[in-house]
């Protein structure tokens, strides 16, 4: 028993039954997004925040890149509710909307007719290869008979984007 | 109009474009930007966009290009081929200027020994014999003489500058102005006591006691073994002296 015990110590020390070889690669992001105008909402009446110029607002714009046409989808989802504000008592009304501003190669232009929107989302199909620039726009107005004033404070609502794999 | 400076070795890296077109998806219409080489019709650069069937929209393109001297390009322009309109148009270069393209420029390029040497030998500046007779060789010679007075008295003033930091420093060292103040300050006395018996420095020392039990014991004894015989040379001396000072007194009784 004990020579039968030392024998199999000597075998697996001498080399191994099984051995695992890993193989290691990297994928460099193919679907990259990025703020390049952070968004800011204007109040041009006490019952109205709006991130349209006019408004005294600024209307936020994302870029997004692709590496390799035709395996991407972004989905754009506008604001529906405040991430953070003062406690509001009234009913809220948003709106918004997700536009092409401006396209890296000349054919990506056909995006925006190409966009699929379902309610307050947005999905664009990127089959080019390239950057496209998104204007998104935001607009609440507060109160059931847009006539109650916000209560004051600081508000802030969240604009998703999001890179689908298709 | 100079599209781009003409300095030498300044090459166009790549050429940024930016351009809003207006039009109808159905229409035809292809933007080109080009620039003409300086010395030929053909474009060193040219760039298209084929908007046919496609919306208008705002195009943002940066496009690099292989490294192209930039003295070679000529008037550049945007132009819309087809149904449509241009508008916020802007068009921009980004350029590499080699500072070395010109060794002479700065000393650290490779290559400024030979292209000064072959400045001065243009120029007849090497192995020219002055002219004495000139009035600007005496003043320059007076200039370059004062230029090195001044290089001696600077390099004098630094010599004399570091060993006045050194005696500075060296007296530092030794310095006990204030120390000794502390030292005779009672108030620093006592407090100074205070932290050395808060240590319980002085309490170890002071409850260590010292038990005798070594005994020692004298074990070793002197005998006289040798026999110690008079110095007679000293009494002699001794002898001597005594006589030679009798006969300076018996001098001064006389």
């Amino acid at each position: 028993m004990r020579t039968l015990t030392t024998i199999t110590f000597l075998l697996s020390s001498a080399c191994a039954w099984a051995v695992d070889s890993p193989i290691s690669g990297d994928v460099s992001a193919n679907c990259s997004i990025y703020t390049t105008t952070p968004g800011e909402y204007g109040n041009p009446n006490p019952y109205t925040l709006s991130t349209a110029a006019a408004s005294g607002g600024s209307d936020p714009i994302v870029r997004v890149d692709i590496g390799s046409a035709g395996y991407w989808k972004t989905k754009f989802t506008y604001p529906n509710s405040f991430s953070s504000s003062p406690v509001l008592v009234d009913n809220l009304t948003f709106t918004g909307t997700v536009t092409v501003s401006s396209v890296s190669v000349a054919s990506m232009s056909v995006y925006e007719s190409n966009k699929v929107s379902v309610a307050n989302t947005v999905t664009y199909d990127h089959t080019i290869a390239g950057s496209s620039w998104h204007k998104i726009t935001s607009q609440v107005t507060y109160g059931s008979a847009d006539n109650t004033a916000f209560p004051a404070g600081s508000y802030t609502a969240l604009v998703t984007i999001s890179c689908i794999a298709k | 109009m100079e599209l781009l400076p003409k300095n030498s070795g300044l090459t166009v890296e790549g050429v940024f474009h930016r351009y809003t077109i207006t039009k109808d998806q159905a229409a035809d219409a292809t933007v080109s930007i080009t620039n003409k080489h300086i010395k030929s019709n053909n474009n060193i650069y040219e760039y298209v966009d084929v908007w046919d069937n496609l919306p208008g929209n705002t195009k943002v393109k940066f496009d690099p290009t292989p490294s192209l001297l930039g003295n070679l390009f000529g008037p550049g322009a945007i132009t819309l081929d087809g149904n449509g309109e241009l508008s916020n148009v802007h068009v921009s270069y980004q350029y590499r200027y080699d500072t070395c393209y010109n060794p002479l420029n700065d000393p650290t390029c490779p290559g400024f020994d030979e292209a000064f040497l072959q400045y001065m030998l243009n120029n007849n500046l090497l192995n020219a014999s002055p002219n004495i007779t000139d009035p600007l060789y005496d003043e320059i010679i007076q200039y370059q003489l004062e230029q090195q007075a001044e290089v001696d008295e600077i390099e004098a003033a630094n010599v004399e500058a570091e060993e006045t930091v050194e005696d500075q420093s060296f007296e530092d060292k030794f310095s006990v102005s204030g120390t000794a103040q502390q030292l005779t300050d009672p108030i620093k006395q006592q407090s100074l006591m205070q932290e050395l018996m808060g240590v319980g420095s002085l309490d170890e020392y002071s409850q260590i006691s010292i038990i005798d039990v070594v005994t020692i014991t004298d074990v070793v004894e002197i005998k006289d073994v040798a026999e110690i015989k008079d110095n007679y040379r000293a009494l002699r001396n001794l002898a001597q002296d005594k006589t030679h000072r009798r006969m300076v007194r018996l001098q001064y009784e006389e």
